[in-house]
């Protein structure tokens, strides 16, 4: 029950979002739109901002339910993709008028339980600590994250999409030479 | 807030981080930065009093303090320290005393509110049961209420009723609202269960101060069979979950032995409250019997036996009628609180029922320069003894007074009662008081066979 009153008024936003900017659109609004009252809003989220994250959080956690195992890395990259996509103006909208930290945070968390598997699985017959493992991990996922940051600074073009492609061929194989020279030098 | 206050706050939540690692170890150095951030003069004897606490650490505050650290969910201290500590105490500090200067009214600590007069209990003499059962403040309108209070610097929210928990979906609600603020409740417990301490666990905000009356037989005599041990289940789930609770009790002629003995506060500490608050029976409302009333000698046996529990037991203890020392007498009017009844009326007091302002027609700002309040402003410290504090209990001609001069009426929809009859009925009380009190008042303060 509390579920789809929840996923409810994150319609609302979402569909308030066609036609408004973030900043602009009151609690009021998405309870109108919802039709419930005031009251429920306040009992589930505390402001739009906090519905924004509930937004991020729970329809990550459907979109990469997936892709638990991360053998096909590149195919859960892109949905993250596509779902930026499909929620063109939540995202933008975030990035445009949230601290855009949050929004970074929100990619990090994402992207960092699929490249810390990608970083296990490769150093896993190798002798590394586990401190270099998380730093080889964050320096991949901080490469991501820009790639993605500078894709939204230009209003998410489709014709950057192809970039993309060019980043996994970047990143195919050198993991595994990152890794490796860690070996080498402990 | 300004920005110093802001960078304070900032430095203060880098201070708790720190805090928490280590409480028993760093809470005196804490307190030692803290001395050296703060002016003197500010919140000076309660500083005085917490560093006695930390120096010598064998004693019943430390044991208090400790007990929060294992009793209760890190993440509710933390709230209670941004919301007690940052938001209702120091930043209160700062906005109160703007606008104090602006208006020269008082400007409370805390409002009290009554979001309903429902209730699902029928005890004999409770003053809420006084409303009828019908009574609400709307969602709204205590958002309303919260969000001027704020402006004014008020982070301290406190239900009563009614019982508050009738309306547990909005209460929840207003705290996850209104996260800076700190919501304390007092309730009779029965609707505490299982879901809705999850709901407390989630917003971090909510404290119950649940109402107890001494033993088994007192409180299910005065509240009804089975109520005790709804209480104790009610605790029980509580502590468990690692939420933080006191309790409230009234004590009166009848049960002042029971509730006051030494065997009641151990209980109250076995059960996990933290704090236990005691509220002197008032003979308000027309039905009211004066038998309740403590006589002069059980009044002050209270007095005495309180203050030997707060320098023995790890349960932070107020007496409220025999504690006007701590506080310069008189709280109400909006000194530190005033109270809004489930009708709208902005009453100085929980037990002052009388009124000249409506929430539905006035801001809390102007109810606070209203007549009534300011008498009480200007009226305050009613009496130099601040044994003797209430303008109605123990200086009746007081209230009589500033009713009559402000024009205020009285708030009880079911049985109006005028303020000569209520005054009237403490009369005999007052006069029998004063000699103890006296004695009492001079005795802790510079009396020479004490030698205090």
């Amino acid at each position: 029950m509390s579920q789809m009153t929840k996923q409810a008024l994150a319609n609302s936003l979402k569909s308030l979002l066609q036609k408004k900017t973030l900043n602009k659109i009151t609690i009021k609004d998405i309870v109108d739109d919802c039709g419930v009252n005031r009251q429920t809003f306040y009992y589930h989220f505390q402001d739009v901002y906090d519905l924004v994250d509930w937004i991020f959080h729970h329809d990550f956690e459907r979109l990469l339910k997936d892709y638990s195992d991360y053998t096909n890395w590149h195919q859960g990259c892109r949905r993250i993709l596509d779902y930026m996509q499909e929620n063109r103006s939540l995202v933008l909208n975030v990035y445009h008028s949230v601290n855009r930290v949050q929004l970074e945070d929100y990619l990090k968390s994402w992207l960092k339980p699929i490249l810390s598997s990608i970083v296990n699985e490769v150093a896993q017959s190798m002798e590394i600590s586990q401190e270099n493992r998380e730093f080889v991990t964050d320096v991949y996922v901080l490469m991501m994250v820009g790639f993605f940051m500078e894709w939204m600074e230009y209003d998410m073009p489709k014709d950057k999409l192809g970039k993309l492609d060019k980043l996994f061929y970047c990143m195919d194989g050198s993991i595994a030479y990152t890794l490796g020279k860690f070996e080498e030098t402990k | 807030m300004s920005f110093s206050a802001k960078m304070m706050n900032l430095g203060m939540r880098k201070v708790y981080d720190y805090l928490e690692k280590d409480p028993k170890t760093n809470l005196p150095k804490l307190m030692e930065m803290i001395d050296k951030v703060l002016p003197e003069s500010v919140y000076a004897p309660q500083r005085k009093v917490f560093r006695e606490i930390l120096e010598d650490q064998d004693n019943n505050w430390f044991e208090l303090i400790e007990s929060v650290w294992t009793d209760i969910d890190p993440q509710i201290i933390r709230k209670f320290f941004e919301n007690f500590i940052m938001n209702a105490n120091l930043d209160w500090a700062e906005k109160r005393e703007k606008v104090m200067e602006e208006y020269h009214c008082n400007v409370p600590w805390a409002i009290l509110l009554d979001p309903t007069s429902a209730c699902n209990m029928h005890c004999t003499g409770c003053w809420a049961a006084e409303y009828g059962n019908r009574l609400n403040l709307s969602f709204d309108e205590i958002d309303s209420i919260i969000t001027q209070g704020k402006e004014l610097g008020v982070y301290m929210y406190i239900y009563t009723g009614g019982e508050p928990l009738m309306r547990k979906q909005d209460l929840i609600a207003l705290c996850n609202k209104h996260s800076d603020c700190e919501f304390l409740a007092f309730t009779n417990a029965t609707l505490i269960d299982e879901e809705f301490a999850d709901e407390m666990l989630r917003v971090k905000n909510f404290i119950p101060a649940i109402s107890v009356e001494g033993s088994e037989e007192d409180t299910d005599s005065r509240r009804g069979k089975g109520s005790y041990q709804r209480v104790v289940r009610a605790m029980e789930i509580l502590r468990r979950k690692k939420l933080p609770f006191g309790v409230s009790c009234c004590y009166t002629s009848q049960n002042l032995d029971s509730i006051s003995s030494e065997e009641f506060i151990d209980q109250l500490v076995s059960w996990g409250a933290k704090f236990a608050w005691f509220f002197h029976y008032m003979p308000v409302g027309n039905d009211a019997v004066t038998q309740l009333l403590p006589s002069p000698q059980q009044r002050e046996q209270m007095y005495h036996r309180i203050r030997q529990y707060r320098s023995t037991k790890p349960i932070f203890t107020i007496d409220f009628q025999n504690d006007g020392e701590y506080v310069g007498g008189c709280i109400a009017g909006g000194r530190n609180y005033l109270h809004i009844n489930p009708n709208g009326d902005i009453e100085p007091c929980v037990f002052i029922h009388y009124s000249d302002s409506n929430i539905r027609e006035k801001t809390l700002l102007e109810a606070l320069t209203s007549p009534l309040f300011m008498a009480y402003h200007d009226g305050q410290p009613f009496n130099q003894n601040h044994l003797r504090p209430c303008p109605m209990l123990e200086n009746p001609e007081k209230l009589q007074e500033m009713v009559r001069r402000t024009g205020a009426h009285s708030t009880d929809l079911q049985s109006p009662e005028s303020a000569e009859h209520l005054c009237g009925k403490c009369l005999e009380y007052a006069q029998n008081w004063t000699e103890t009190a006296d004695r009492l008042w001079q005795c802790s303060h510079c009396c020479e066979n004490c030698k205090k």
